[in-house]
């Protein structure tokens, strides 16, 4: 692991906003004597729901609920996995983001259902926790879940 | 005017109207007539293609065997792998990447941040293209996409790097990542590097290849969730 060098220390909290409750923390890299004005302030445009709900609940995206798709075989393509999304209602997007080293599936994948319902129904058989068969990708058993949830309720504007 | 238009138009235009297109032998040599006369590659090229799509294993090195699927619901959200690298929690989680420069229109940048503990994502664009407007964008992540993310730094051991003999940031740009995994925490600063051929000759080749590669997925992961979040289907 780390040897604590020159460029190593040990600090009892890590300096600025984020993340607290790191007891023993080692730093490394240049980037920290950089002083500069943080590029991350400002308002936010996001994504408002129609009702509250609690800050787990899934979230909408501008067009549809979106899932992630885990341990997916590293030879899945979009064209294996849509015929079996594309049973538990209107698909609008399928990405398979790809590993730069070997230009295999990375072992994720997101798909954008339109209707709530369908993605619901979905996570629900490609996790195996319905009463349906449980869908494989690939001869693979994959686990399914929402891709984005509410977070905190905020004031800030809405998306254009 | 339409003398003149009329005047510019091939000769055999007209001529060749309802014909097949057969190659005109008139002065031209025999060897150029033929060429012209081939209208297809000799190779199809969907033929090639399946193999590039796939690389072969003997080829590429490929990652460490995935860990075989389990059933894992929402709630009970534990990481699968009983390795040492993704064996953490989520709690101590965090990914900032900026990459930027100054031109002569001010600060044209695009940075993202992940915080593991609330799954907020933040993304900032900044173009002075024609006067764009600045983008900011928000969204929290779920307990499975944080884990995705973790999982792509964590293999990618960059918490194990220096930037201590890495280009520095210039006139061309700036990168900067920081990382926050387990416990540690590093904050590495760069040039632009757009291509492998730039870090060929560095003396930390490994540690910017690494770097290189991670760049490029995590690029790829908020790529994905930032168009399928965002991005309006214009039909």
């Amino acid at each position: 692991m780390i040897s604590p060098d020159n460029d190593s220390m040990t600090v009892d909290q890590t300096a600025g906003e984020q993340p607290a409750k790191l007891h023993s923390v080692v730093r490394r890299g240049r980037g920290f004597n950089n002083n500069s004005k943080s590029t991350l302030d400002g308002d936010f445009d996001h994504i408002e729901e129609d009702t509250p709900d609690s800050a787990s609940a899934p979230a909408k995206s501008t067009e549809g609920y979106t899932i992630i798709l885990t341990n997916i075989h590293e030879e899945t393509q979009t064209t294996d996995l849509r015929p079996v999304v594309a049973q538990f209602g209107q698909v609008l997007n399928i990405s398979v983001p790809l590993c730069f080293r070997t230009g295999l599936a990375k072992g994720y994948a997101f798909v954008q259902y339109k209707d709530f319902e369908a993605a619901k129904t979905a996570i629900a058989v490609l996790n195996g926790t319905s009463d349906e068969p449980r869908e494989l990708v690939l001869e693979v058993e994959v686990t399914a879940d929402w891709a984005f949830v509410r977070g905190p309720a905020r004031s800030g504007r809405q998306r254009k | 005017m339409s003398d003149h238009r009329r005047s510019r138009r091939p000769r055999h235009a007209r001529a060749s109207v309802g014909r097949p297109a057969a190659p005109r032998r008139g002065n031209i040599p025999p060897a150029a007539a033929s060429a012209g006369a081939i209208q297809f590659p000799a190779v199809p090229v969907p033929l090639l293609l399946p193999s590039l799509r796939r690389p072969s294993r003997l080829v590429f090195s490929l990652p460490p065997a995935r860990p075989s699927p389990t059933t894992m619901s929402s709630s009970d959200f534990a990481v699968q792998d009983g390795s040492a690298e993704s064996s953490s929690s989520s709690e101590t989680f965090y990914v900032r990447y900026f990459m930027g420069h100054n031109s002569r229109y001010g600060l044209e940048f695009m940075e993202f941040e992940v915080a593991g503990t609330s799954g907020r994502m933040r993304y900032v664009n900044q173009s002075k293209y024609r006067r764009d407007k600045i983008i900011r964008k928000e969204a929290y992540l779920s307990k499975a996409s944080i884990q995705a993310l973790q999982q792509i730094v964590a293999e990618s051991d960059i918490v194990e790097e220096d930037d201590k003999l890495w280009p520095r940031p210039n006139n061309s740009g700036k990168q900067e990542l920081e990382v926050v995994l387990d416990n540690k925490h590093i904050s590495f600063s760069t040039s632009m590097i757009t291509s492998m051929r730039e870090i060929q000759d560095e003396k930390d080749f490994e540690g910017l290849q690494t770097y290189y590669y991670l760049i490029q997925e995590l690029r790829s992961f908020m790529n994905a969730v930032i168009s399928l979040h965002f991005k309006i289907i214009p039909y």
